[in-house]
């Protein structure tokens, strides 16, 4: 009987994906899989209205990895809970104006149909693999389960599939049955990453997945989601506050500051024809190993409270090239070239240019 | 595994031995001659001296413990002053009723607080939540003695829809159980709603929803295999007053189990049963909580991985 | 800056205490038992002067009685004719008197025993534990009875015998508490300038339990009155005539048929007043520990 249900959900979003491929090429490479317009995100208390996400925009192609930076209270979690439909609704309230997803409006899906996409054409790994996983629960059986849930499999072949998959992440298939307590950090992470990919997403999101972990085991659990990516095509939104994991593997870069994102384009234009301010800080902030007596320099200052942003540009205050007209208004995010955007008004004055790219020329 | 379950017994051991000496001290400093009271009104002093040596009361009191301990070993409790039945007999011939009781008390406890501690938790903070909380409190606070009284006087007195007294069947059960009942399903609401609300926020449960778990599975069957262990927890502590409780309800409805037995003693000074009800009732309490300490390890992987080595 | 200052002239003022009362303040059950308590202490401060115990208590007045609830008796009269309203307001000082000094017994003997355990360790804290777990693993109600039927009916049996059962939560919370501070530095400290032992304990080492005492001293009240009643109710607590709200239901329940008044009053007091600690007591638990609070 469930897989009566299973079919009909899945015809039922399998005809939005058809009149896409009537439109010529396979669906998935010619259209985006990612399609986000103008998502807010805010959350409604009694004493304040927290404003996570300020009108933000992702476009996402296949097999593209975007990379998606910022400190923390930036946005990114709540961005990409956002793309779930996860926001806890009480407090939470989402406005958006497109959110597509391998073409499907999540806009207008209804809860269960929510649930036959969440894990099946997106699915997402959160930050700290100590708590993410169920312990009452064997690694094998919190796989599977995804496994039935979406794909028209019985119990017995979605625990052998739960296998597989563990093998497929280097874990041994007879570690299936025991529990997550007796697994280490790093393959915790790999189970996490097991139970993301058992069927197939279009749709990755990473959200600060090697955070936690120790720096051998992220080149691991890296080198892992790069195979994986190859294997099964899947796009990633790889969400991260470290400029180095961007470097090793995403294609492009988003910015993002209070709510909003400041800079975005490809990985080429972001690191190396760098504009914002903001970003310009970030790449200033890392220590630099050649240089070890070097002072590190970090941005002054403290983003600021979400239920307390200013009226212009929210990074104004810590800014080193901040004028009066950056305090008035919210700089809108403008196309420079190609594929490289910057919210940043003293773009308007001809011939301005950050320090960094002065130096690199 | 089985060599956790056989040390947790062997520790059992002192601790009964403890009871027994406890509850065994303790009435032997109540007043009365049980000579006295066992005699017919004219026996002669010869005839009780007699009766005190065949009692063994002439002997010191670690002497008496000793023998007493020994006999238990035998299944032998002393007689009643009263009646001279055996305590023991008296005792497992109350024990299945009393059980019934605290079965139903269990039954209905369960089929209440769940329910209700689990909706209170998911819906924190709305109504259901404070109407639950209320109610509990109020449940929790009242003395089991008056709700006793209360449901009689209602269902039974004014209704006439159960017996207000005896064994008559099934039909005599509810009210008793309802009332233990009732009492354990307040404190076992409150666990239920704050065990789940803890385990409400968990990192796992957004895991499960993001994978596409639907809400009420992701309730029922991820969140609350978690949050039982602090409810199995709560539960065996409190079945010690489950079983306490029933010497106030057994009272009130003159049922006849093996609290009303213990109480019926007192009133008799009748030290053997008072000693033996309180003793082999004490067992029994110990005993559940064993078994309750070993059902953990079957709900939470975590500890059964410390036992089976 | 500005903000800084107010912030900071907001928080610093208030010390642990301060912090803590106004944590309760804000708890709306809290301040409703906190003032039923109140309420339930001034009625048997003020019982002792209204009503004469003699003449209006325990008198009998065989005329009047089974009268039910009216204006002159507000509650009815029993089956001696005494006027119910009034034995069940002077009784309030029955289940007080028990339930604190009972608690007081409880924490004097359990904290002693707790910190002799906690803090010297080895054998001796297994043996004050084991009989711990001894005096535990006894139903209450039945060590209650056990040893009240042993040392005979009387109100200061009564305290003791609930205070003894209460004990052991108390010797537990000291004992965990004590272990918590045992190998810190400070404690080195004092032992090293000679600071007696028992001195070391006071001033160092049991300020850690308050709180938790506190908690489980305010819940235990409640339970205490419990113990109280149930125990009058078996005829095993306050003798008679004195009117202890369990025993006016016991004697009320051969009546219950006709005169179902003579149970409900008193029955409704201890609810009531168990009712207001266990308010009082969720909340100082809430106030004293936020971070357990839901």
């Amino acid at each position: 009987m469930k897989n009566e249900e299973n079919r009909k959900n899945a015809d039922a979003i399998s005809s939005q994906e058809s009149e896409i491929s009537a439109a010529g090429n396979s669906p998935e490479e010619q259209n985006l899989i990612l399609d986000v317009e103008n998502l807010v995100v805010r959350y409604e208390t009694e004493d304040s209205i927290v404003r996570a996400l300020n009108g933000v925009d992702f476009k996402l192609g296949y097999k593209k990895t975007l990379g998606l930076v910022g400190e923390t209270g930036a946005g990114k979690t709540t961005a990409a809970l956002a793309m779930l439909r996860l926001i806890p609704s009480p407090p939470g309230v989402m406005e958006c104006d497109k959110m597509e997803i391998a073409g499907l409006d999540m806009l207008k899906l209804k809860p269960h149909n929510l649930e036959k996409v969440r894990g099946d054409k997106i699915s997402m790994i959160f930050q700290d693999p100590m708590t993410s996983l169920n312990p009452t629960f064997t690694v094998a059986e919190q796989i599977a389960e995804s496994v039935e849930i979406h794909e028209n499999l019985n119990k017995e072949q979605a625990y052998e599939k739960a296998l597989d998959m563990l093998e497929l992440v280097g874990i041994p298939r007879s570690r299936g049955k025991e529990y997550p307590h007796q697994f280490s950090g790093g393959m915790k992470q790999r189970v996490v990453i097991a139970i993301a990919l058992a069927c197939n997403p279009n749709l990755l999101i990473a959200d600060e997945p090697t955070t936690a972990l120790d720096v051998t085991i992220q080149a691991q659990v890296l080198e892992l989601m790069k195979e994986l990516k190859e294997k099964y095509n899947t796009s990633i939104i790889m969400i991260t506050h470290d400029l180095g994991i961007v470097a090793e593997v995403c294609d492009q870069v988003a910015v993002m500051y209070a709510g909003r994102i400041v800079e975005e384009g490809s990985l080429q234009e972001v690191f190396k024809e760098t504009m914002h301010p903001y970003t310009e800080g970030l790449f200033n902030s890392l220590p630099n190993i050649r240089d070890r007596k070097a002072m590190l320099k970090p941005i002054k200052g403290l983003m600021p409270d979400p239920s307390n942003l200013p009226e212009g540009c929210a990074f104004a205050p810590r800014c080193e090239y901040a004028t009066e007209e950056c305090s008035k208004a919210v700089p809108p995010l403008e196309c420079v070239s190609g594929t490289h955007k910057v919210a940043c008004a003293a773009y308007k004055h001809p011939g301005f240019v950050i320090d960094r790219r002065k130096n690199n020329g | 595994m089985y060599r956790y379950v056989l040390k947790r017994l062997l520790m059992l051991v002192p601790v009964i031995l403890g009871v027994i000496l406890l509850i065994f001290v303790v009435m032997d400093l109540a007043p009365g001659d049980p000579a006295l009271m066992i005699a017919s009104p004219d026996a002669t002093e010869e005839e009780l001296a007699e009766l005190r040596t065949n009692l063994g009361l002439d002997k010191g009191i670690a002497y008496r413990y000793v023998a007493y301990v020994k006999n238990m070993l035998h299944g032998n409790l002393g007689s009643s002053y009263i009646s001279g039945r055996p305590v023991m007999d008296v005792y497992l011939e109350r024990l299945p009723e009393t059980l019934k009781l605290a079965v139903g008390a269990v039954f209905v406890a369960l089929i209440i607080s769940i329910p209700l501690g689990i909706i209170a938790a998911v819906h924190q903070n709305t109504f259901k939540d404070s109407a639950s909380m209320v109610v509990a409190l109020i449940g929790v606070s009242m003395p089991s003695f008056w709700l006793g009284l209360l449901l009689m006087l209602l269902f039974s007195l004014k209704l006439g829809w159960f017996p207000s007294g005896g064994t008559v069947g099934f039909k005599s059960i509810v009210l008793p159980s309802i009332t233990m009942g009732l009492n354990l399903a307040a404190v076992m609401t409150r666990t239920t709603r704050s065990s789940m609300l803890d385990v409400l926020h968990s990192d796992y449960l957004r895991t499960a929803r993001a994978k596409g778990v639907n809400e009420k599975k992701v309730i029922l069957k991820h969140a609350f295999k978690n949050a039982l262990i602090p409810i199995i927890t709560v539960f065996g502590s409190q079945f010690s007053y489950v079983l306490g409780g029933a010497v106030l309800v057994e009272t009130i409805f003159s049922y006849p189990g093996v609290g009303k037995m213990v109480v019926d003693a007192i009133g008799n000074r009748d030290i053997p049963s008072v000693t033996g009800g309180i003793v082999m009732t004490t067992i029994i309490v110990t005993c559940v909580n064993l078994v309750i300490d070993l059902l953990y390890a079957y709900v939470d992987p975590r500890i059964k991985g410390q036992y089976v080595k | 800056m500005a903000t800084r200052e107010r912030v900071s002239k907001k928080y610093a003022k208030r010390s642990t205490m301060g912090e803590i009362w106004h944590r309760l303040k804000k708890n709306k059950g809290a301040m409703i038992g906190l003032t039923l308590v109140l309420l339930i202490i001034a009625i048997a401060l003020i019982s002792s002067f209204a009503f004469d115990y003699d003449t209006q208590v325990i008198n009998q007045n065989l005329v009047n009685r089974f009268q039910a609830p009216s204006a002159e008796h507000l509650f009815g009269t029993d089956d001696l004719g005494r006027d119910i309203m009034a034995r069940v307001l002077y009784g309030a000082r029955y289940s007080l008197m028990v339930g604190i000094v009972a608690v007081l017994i409880a924490i004097i003997i359990g904290v002693t025993l707790g910190c002799i355990a906690g803090y010297v360790g080895g054998p001796i804290s297994e043996i004050i534990m084991r009989i711990t777990d001894i005096f535990c693993s006894v139903p209450t109600i039945l060590l209650a009875i056990a040893i009240v039927s042993a040392f005979g009916v009387s109100l200061t049996n009564l305290m003791v015998a609930v205070g003894i059962t209460s004990a052991p939560q108390f010797v537990r919370i000291a004992r965990a508490s004590i272990m918590t501070v045992r190998n810190e530095e400070y404690v080195e400290a004092a032992k090293a300038i000679g600071m007696p032992n028992w001195k070391i304990v006071v001033v160092h080492m049991l300020p850690n339990c308050i709180s938790p005492l506190i908690v489980q001293a305010t819940q235990r009240v409640a339970s205490a009155i419990i113990s109280a009643s149930s125990l009058s109710f078996l005829g095993l607590g306050v003798p008679q005539p004195a009117p202890e709200w369990g025993s006016m239901l016991s004697s009320g329940r051969n009546f219950i048929r006709d005169y179902s008044y003579m149970t409900f009053f008193p029955g409704l007091a201890i609810m009531l007043t168990v009712l207001a600690f266990n308010l009082l007591g969720d909340g100082v638990r809430d106030a004293i520990d936020p971070k357990l609070k839901r």
